[in-house]
C-alpha cells in the first residue's frame, strides 16, 4: 500500500484565545469553520485521496474530544456518501475503508513526529510513502493532483513539498498574518521543481542579511528566491529513502535533532543537504500549488474568520442562483442573511438581523441583535440589543446587553458585562492561569507567525547549524 | 535658446552611436606573453583578438568606435593603422585613444569622462570579446527598459551556460541576483571558484524590497563584458573616484547604495545559438579556440576570413586549411585543426585539435594535440606537444616533451632532448621586475581592490625569474617565469581537486593571475591576524556579535572600518546633521556589506577619538568633553542598535575602546558615555546587563576604566528596585 497520511494536529499558537493555548479553548483540530471542526475538511480530503491509513497526532488531553470527533465526521460521511450513492444509483460500497487512528503525543516540535515514524518502522510496515498534513488546511483541490506531482517526481527526489501563494484577500501588514519565508528553489527543465534552501524572515532579520550560499550557486546556476511563496505544511516522503538518509547519518540524525525542529526544517535540512556535498545527493522535490485551486491554512485568526466567509460567501452563491430566496416573513422575526449559517437548537430574538456570519449551536440570541461579519461558536449567551462586527465570541460566552464590539475576541465562558464598548480588543477571562499563560500566549504570538511550524529556537539552531558550517574543513561538508 | 540645444543634442545622438573598447584587460593572466603583446592583438585561431571585436561592433552598427589604448598603445595604433578598419570602406571610423595613465576599468572610464567623447548612449565592451549575438535585440531591449526606467543606466548582456561551462570564467566567477520579472539586477557578487573555500553571498533583504515576487540568483551567465551604458555612467566612475572595475565596483556600488538611485538590467540571449565570451585566461582562450573550430561561433570562423589576408578553406571535419600548406603524405590531421599559409608539416605526424599558425616548420613525427602554435615557430621532430601554447617565432628542438599547460614565449628556443614540466611558462627575456617604478600605483590598487586583477597588464612586479640551463637546454634561450602564485597554488589546488574532473583540463594552465595573488596573499595574513584578534576580544566579552561572515571577503571588513571613522569624523568636523552622518554611514555599510556591528564599531571609534581630541587639545576638560560629544553624536546609535544584544554589544566596544585612552580620565570619559546615552540610546537592562556579563574580566585597564561607572550601576540598580517597590505597593 501507498501512503500512510499523518494529520498533525498543532496546538495553534496563533489561534490563541480559542485554541487549547488557553484551558478553555478548544484543541486547535475541532475549531469550526462553518460549523464543523476544521479536521473534518482535511478527513474528507483524506477520503478523496483514498489513503489507506489516517493517523492523526494530538496532544494527549486531546485525544479524546479528537476521537469523538471523528466518529462523528465517519458517521456524518457515510450518510453523505450513502445519498450520493443513492443518487446515483452506484453501491456506496466501493470496498475502500480507511483506517482512522489517533496517536497521543505531547511534543513541541512536528520533527518528533518524523522520528516516531522513523522508530516505528518495521519491514513489517507495507506503507511504502508518507504524507505529512496540517490539521488547518483547506482546499479543493483535488489530492490526485499532488498524488499525481509526487508519482511523477524526479529519480532524485525522495520527497516533495507542497507550497502554496496565498488568494485570501487580507491586509497583510508587516508580514503578520503571512510569514514572509525566502523560499530557495530551482526549476528544472520540465517545470519541475526542487527545493534547494528556505529561510524564515527572523533569521534574516538575525543575521541582517540573505545568505545564499556559494556551493548552491556551484550546484544550481539558475535558482529563484521567493519571498511569496507559503508553506501549506504538506510533505510526501518516501519512507525508505529517507529513512535510508537517517540510517547512513546516525551522528546528525539524534532524537535531539527531531526535538528540536519542526518538520520543514528536517525537510529543509534535506534540502540543503541536497548540494552541500562534494557529490549530489538525494533532493526534495517542490511544486507550487496551482493558482486555479482554492487553498488556505486556518493557522491564525484573520485566515480562520476569512475561512468561514468563504464558505459563507460560497453558500449564497449556491443560494442565489438556486433562487431559494428566503420566504417572506413576518416582518419582526429574526432576519438571517443568505451569506450567514445558523447552528441547531439556537435560538434568536425578534428584529435580530444576521449578516455574513456564523452561529455555532445551541446559542441564545436576544432581539435587536445585529451580527455582521462574525463568528460565534457555540452555546454563546447574546443579550438584546447587542451589536458585534467583525467579532469572534467563544464557547459559552455572555454578551450582556448594549454592547458593541467591533474587532474584538472574545475568549470562551468569558462575560462581557452590560453596554461594553471595545474595539480590536482581545476579551480575556480574568484567571490567575490567564495572567500568566497570557505573557507568554502573547510573546509566542509576536514572534512566531507560523503557528506551530517555527519554535521559539529558532536562532539557536542556526547558530548551531553555523558553526557546523564553518567547521567542515574537509574541502566539502560532510553532513 | 536651451530648447534648441536639446534638439541638437537629440539630434547628434540619432546619428551616431558610439563603441569604446576597452583594449586592456588590465590583468596580467596571459603573462609573460603580454610582456611582448597586448592581449587584444594575441592571435586567437590565427586572428588577433580584437579583430573579432571590431567585426562584432561592425556588425552591431556601430558608427564610432574609440579604442582606449594603455598597454603597448604603439602596438595598437600601428596595427588599426594599417588595418581594414581604417581604410575608407570601413562601417566605422576608429580612433585610438592613448590613455597611458590608466591602471583599471574605472581610470580608463575617467578619462573617457575627462576627454568628453561620449554623446549619447554607448556601448562597451573590452578587447577580447569573440561573440555573434544579434545586437539589434539587446539594443531594443536597452530602449525599452529606458522608457519603462528612467534610472536605467546599463544594460549587460549576458548568455546563458551551465556553471562549469568551459567558456565560463573559472577565474572570477560571478553571480547575479535579478528579479526574475523584470531582469533589474539586484547584486552582483564575485564568488570563490567551484573548488574553493565556502562562501556565502549576504544581500541585505531590503534590496529585495521592492520586488514583485520572485528573485534569481544566476551563476550560469557568461558575462562578456558586452554593455550598453548611458552618459551617466563615466560621470559616475568619476564621482566615485575609488571604483575601479565595471561589475566588482561598479555594478555592485550602484545596485546596492540608495544615493545612487540608478538601475542596471541585464540582457539574457535566449537564443541558443548565440555565442558570447570574453577570452580573459587560458582557459577561456583553449575553449574559445575550440569552439570556433567547432563552428560554435558561426559565422565567425576561420573560413570566414574576415580578416582580408587570410583565405581559410573548410575542409570535412572542421579542418580549415590556408593556400601553400606543405603536408607530408604520412602527416595525420585530425578533426578541429586550422593550419596557416607557408607551414609545412613533416612524416607521419600527428595534429588534432590544434591551431597552427602561418611559416611554422613541423618536423616529423610530431604529435600535437589541443595545442595553439604561432606563427613562425618551429618544432624539430620527435617531439610531442599536448595542450600547450608555442607563440611566434619560438623554436623546439627535436624529442622535447611539452606538458599540458606549458607556455613558450615568444622567440623561445628550447634546446633538444627537453621535457618541459607541467604550467611551466618559459620567456625571452627576463621579465624585470618594476616594482619599484610603480609602487605607489600598486600600493593603492592592492589595498583597493576586493579579490583580483589590479591593474598593469604588462608590465609584471613579483616575477622572480630563473634563468634556467636545466630547461632549455644549453643552446637554448629563455628564462622560467615564475609568479609568486605559482608557489602556493600546488598545494591549494591539490587540496581542491576534487572537481578538476568536470573542469575542462586546461584549467591547469588558467589559475595563475599574479596579482591576485599578491593581493590574496597579504589578505590571507592579514585576515589570519583580524580573525585573532577579533576571536580574543569576543572571548573576553562573550558578546553575540555578528561574526558569521568571517569566511566572506573580509578585507572589506577592514576597509570599511577605516572608511566608517573617517566618514564620521568628517560628519563630527564639519558638523553635518545628525541624518546625513547616519545617511552617509549607512550607505557604506550597504555598499561594502558590513555589519551593524562593524558600524557601531567605527561610530565609537570615531566618538572616542573626538573626544580625546577635545582633551588634548585641552579645548574641553575630560567631563565636558565626553559629554558634549556624546550628547550631540550620542543619537547616531539609535540607528544601530535594534536588539538587546546590539545594545550590549556597543557598551563592549566604547568599553574597550575607552580603556586604551589615558588612565588620567578615561574612567570619566566611559561614566559619561554610558550616562548620556542612557535612556536615550540603551535601555536599563541593557547596561545592567551589559556590567554582569563584564564583571569578570580579568584585563587591568578595563577594570580600571570601570572604576567611576560603578557607582552609576549602583545608582540605577537602586532606582529600579524603588520602582519595582513601588509597583509591589
Amino acid at each position: 500500500m501507498e501512503f500512510h497520511a499523518v494529520i498533525v494536529c498543532g496546538s495553534g499558537k496563533s489561534l490563541s484565545p480559542f485554541s487549547r493555548i488557553r484551558s478553555t479553548g478548544t484543541p486547535k483540530a475541532l475549531l469550526p469553520i462553518a460549523n464543523r471542526p476544521m479536521i473534518d475538511y482535511v478527513l474528507e480530503w483524506c477520503e478523496k485521496a483514498f489513503f489507506p491509513r489516517v493517523t492523526i497526532v494530538a496532544d494527549s488531553d486531546c485525544q479524546e474530544e479528537i476521537e469523538r470527533a471523528i466518529g462523528n465526521f465517519k458517521v456524518n460521511y457515510a450518510k453523505v456518501k450513502q445519498e450520493n450513492a443513492d443518487e446515483s444509483g452506484v453501491d456506496s460500497n466501493d470496498g475502500h475503508n480507511t483506517i482512522i487512528d489517533v496517536l497521543p503525543l505531547d511534543t513541541d516540535n512536528t520533527g518528533e513526529i518524523l522520528l516516531h515514524l522513523y522508530k516505528s518502522s518495521s519491514s513489517l510496515d507495507d506503507y511504502r510513502s508518507f504524507v505529512i498534513l496540517p490539521c488547518d488546511f483547506i482546499t479543493n483541490l483535488p489530492p490526485q493532483v499532488l498524488i499525481e506531482a509526487y508519482r511523477n517526481k524526479e529519480d532524485s527526489d525522495v520527497g516533495l513539498l507542497v507550497t502554496y501563494y496565498n488568494q485570501l484577500d487580507i491586509e497583510d501588514k508587516k508580514s503578520k498574518i503571512f510569514p514572509k519565508n525566502y523560499t530557495i528553489y530551482s526549476e528544472l527543465s520540465d517545470g519541475k521543481c526542487q527545493l534547494l534552501d528556505m529561510y524564515s524572515n527572523e533569521d534574516i532579520d538575525f543575521h541582517k542579511a540573505l545568505q545564499i550560499r556559494t556551493q548552491m550557486c556551484w550546484r544550481h546556476g539558475n535558482s529563484t528566491i521567493s519571498t511569496k511563496l507559503l508553506n501549506s505544511g504538506i510533505f510526501f516522503g518516501s519512507k525508505d529513502a529517507i529513512f535510508k538518509i537517517f540510517d547512513e547519518n546516525p551522528d546528525k540524525v539524534t532524537d535531539s535533532y527531531f526535538k528540536n525542529r519542526p518538520i520543514t526544517k528536517i525537510v529543509r535540512d534535506l534540502g540543503r543537504r541536497s548540494w552541500r556535498h562534494s557529490s549530489a545527493k538525494e533532493t526534495i522535490g517542490c511544486i507550487v500549488l496551482p493558482q486555479q485551486a482554492t487553498f488556505f491554512r486556518n493557522n491564525n485568526l484573520p485566515v480562520l474568520m476569512e475561512a468561514n466567509r468563504y464558505f459563507m460567501k460560497a453558500q449564497a452563491i449556491a443560494k442565489a442562483t438556486q433562487g431559494s430566496g428566503q420566504p417572506q416573513k413576518d416582518k419582526t422575526a429574526a432576519n438571517v442573511g443568505i451569506d450567514s449559517l445558523v447552528g441547531d437548537n439556537t435560538t434568536l430574538g425578534e428584529r435580530t438581523n444576521v449578516k455574513r456570519s456564523v452561529v455555532g449551536s445551541n446559542c441564545i440570541i436576544g432581539k435587536r441583535v445585529k451580527l455582521t461579519g462574525c463568528l460565534i461558536l457555540n452555546n454563546v449567551t447574546i443579550d438584546d440589543d447587542v451589536q458585534l462586527e467583525n467579532c469572534i465570541i467563544g464557547n459559552n460566552a455572555i454578551i450582556h446587553s448594549k454592547s458593541r464590539l467591533t474587532n474584538c475576541n472574545v475568549e470562551s465562558t468569558n462575560e462581557v458585562v452590560k453596554g461594553t464598548q471595545a474595539k480590536g480588543e482581545t476579551l480575556l477571562c480574568l484567571s490567575l492561569e490567564g495572567l500568566v499563560e497570557d505573557e507568554s500566549a502573547l510573546s509566542e504570538e509576536e514572534e512566531s507567525s507560523e503557528t506551530d511550524e517555527s519554535g521559539s529556537d529558532f536562532s539557536d539552531d542556526y547558530d548551531a547549524e553555523e558553526d557546523e558550517y564553518a567547521g567542515n574543513e574537509d574541502g566539502l561538508f560532510a553532513y | 535658446m536651451p530648447p534648441k540645444n536639446k534638439k541638437q543634442k537629440d539630434d547628434v545622438q540619432d546619428e551616431r552611436f558610439q563603441a569604446i573598447v576597452l583594449t586592456d584587460s588590465f590583468q596580467t593572466r596571459f603573462m609573460p606573453l603580454t610582456s611582448v603583446k597586448p592581449r587584444c592583438l594575441l592571435p586567437l585561431a590565427n586572428v588577433p583578438l580584437i579583430e573579432y571585436t571590431l567585426e562584432f561592433l561592425a556588425k552591431a552598427g556601430v558608427n564610432e568606435v574609440h579604442l582606449m589604448c594603455s598597454s603597448h598603445a604603439e602596438q595598437i595604433q600601428q596595427y588599426i593603422e594599417k588595418s581594414k578598419w581604417s581604410s575608407h570602406n570601413s562601417p566605422f571610423t576608429v580612433y585610438t585613444i592613448m590613455s597611458l595613465e590608466s591602471r583599471s576599468v574605472g581610470d580608463a572610464m575617467r578619462d573617457l569622462d575627462n576627454r568628453g567623447l561620449i554623446t549619447g548612449d554607448f556601448l562597451l565592451v573590452s578587447g577580447d570579446v569573440v561573440t555573434n549575438i544579434d545586437f539589434s535585440k539587446v539594443m531594443n531591449f536597452h530602449k525599452y527598459k529606458k522608457q519603462q526606467d528612467k534610472d536605467h543606466i546599463i544594460t549587460m548582456v549576458l548568455t546563458p551556460a551551465s556553471p562549469l561551462h568551459r567558456t565560463r570564467s573559472h577565474v572570477d566567477p560571478a553571480t547575479f541576483i535579478l528579479d526574475k520579472k523584470t531582469n533589474r539586477c539586484l547584486f552582483y557578487q564575485g564568488i570563490p571558484p567551484v573548488d574553493g573555500k565556502k562562501a556565502s553571498i549576504n544581500v541585505d533583504p531590503e534590496l529585495f524590497e521592492d520586488v514583485e515576487d520572485e528573485i534569481s540568483i544566476r551563476n550560469d551567465l557568461i558575462d562578456c563584458h558586452v554593455d550598453i551604458c548611458t552618459p551617466h555612467v563615466p560621470q559616475i566612475f568619476q564621482e566615485n573616484f575609488d571604483y575601479q572595475y565595471l561589475r566588482n565596483d561598479f555594478v555592485k556600488g550602484v545596485v546596492t547604495t540608495d544615493l545612487v538611485k540608478k538601475t542596471i538590467y541585464a540582457y539574457i540571449s535566449e537564443n541558443s545559438s548565440e555565442y558570447a565570451a570574453r577570452v580573459e585566461s587560458w582557459a577561456t582562450y583553449d575553449a574559445i579556440s575550440q569552439d570556433i573550430l567547432a563552428r560554435w561561433c558561426y559565422p565567425l570562423g576561420p573560413d570566414s576570413n574576415f580578416v582580408n589576408s587570410t583565405s581559410y578553406r573548410y575542409e570535412a571535419k572542421h579542418i580549415y586549411k590556408e593556400e601553400k600548406v606543405v603536408l607530408a603524405q604520412s602527416c595525420k590531421i585530425g578533426t578541429c585543426t586550422s593550419i596557416g599559409a607557408n607551414t609545412t608539416v613533416g612524416e607521419r605526424t600527428t595534429i588534432k585539435k590544434s591551431v597552427i599558425g602561418r611559416n611554422c616548420k613541423i618536423g616529423n613525427n610530431v604529435v600535437i594535440s589541443n595545442s595553439y602554435i604561432w606563427d613562425g615557430a618551429i618544432i624539430e621532430d620527435n617531439t610531442s606537444v599536448n595542450h600547450t601554447i608555442v607563440a611566434s617565432n619560438a623554436h623546439i628542438g627535436s624529442n622535447v616533451v611539452l606538458s599540458p599547460g606549458v607556455v613558450i614565449g615568444f622567440n623561445v628556443k628550447i634546446g633538444n632532448n627537453k621535457r618541459i614540466a607541467h604550467n611551466a611558462r618559459v620567456s625571452e627575456l627576463p621579465i624585470v621586475s618594476n616594482e619599484d617604478l610603480f609602487d605607489d600605483s600598486f600600493e593603492s590598487d592592492s589595498e583597493n581592490s576586493e579579490n583580483d586583477e589590479p591593474s598593469t597588464p604588462s608590465i609584471p612586479h613579483i616575477d622572480i625569474n630563473v634563468q634556467d640551463i636545466d630547461l632549455v637546454g644549453e643552446d637554448g634561450v629563455g628564462f622560467l617565469y615564475v609568479s609568486d602564485k605559482d608557489f602556493d597554488e600546488e598545494s591549494e589546488s591539490e587540496a581542491g581537486d576534487q572537481y578538476s574532473g568536470i573542469i575542462y583540463q586546461m584549467k591547469s594552465l588558467n589559475v595563475s593571475d599574479d596579482s591576485i595573488a599578491s593581493v590574496s596573499n597579504r589578505n590571507k595574513t592579514r585576515k589570519h591576524s583580524r580573525k585573532h584578534s577579533r576571536s580574543r576580544r569576543l572571548s573576553t566579552t562573550s558578546v553575540v556579535s555578528t561574526d558569521f561572515d568571517g569566511e566572506i571577503y573580509s578585507e572589506e571588513e577592514e576597509d570599511f572600518i577605516q572608511e566608517a571613522v573617517a566618514t564620521v569624523d568628517r560628519s563630527l568636523n564639519n558638523n553635518h546633521d545628525l541624518d546625513t552622518a547616519v545617511l552617509e554611514l549607512n550607505t557604506l555599510k550597504m555598499s561594502m556589506n558590513a555589519s551593524y556591528h562593524d558600524v557601531r564599531n567605527a561610530t565609537s571609534e570615531a566618538l572616542v577619538k573626538q573626544v580625546l581630541k577635545f582633551i588634548k587639545t585641552q579645548t574641553l576638560d575630560p567631563k565636558s568633553a565626553a559629554k558634549k560629544v556624546f550628547e550631540r553624536w550620542g543619537p547616531m546609535y539609535k540607528r544601530q542598535i535594534f536588539e538587546f544584544e546590539d545594545g550590549i554589544d556597543l557598551l563592549n566596544i566604547l568599553q574597550e575602546k575607552i580603556a586604551q585612552s589615558d588612565k588620567a580620565y578615561n574612567q570619566i570619559i566611559l561614566f559619561v558615555a554610558v550616562q548620556t546615552l542612557y535612556d536615550e540610546v540603551l535601555s536599563e537592562e541593557a547596561i545592567l546587563a551589559w556590567w554582569n556579563s563584564s564583571k569578570n574580566i580579568e584585563d587591568e585597564n578595563i577594570k580600571y576604566v570601570r572604576g567611576l561607572t560603578e557607582q552609576f550601576i549602583k545608582w540605577l540598580e537602586t532606582a529600579e528596585e524603588e520602582s519595582e517597590e513601588e509597583e509591589s505597593d
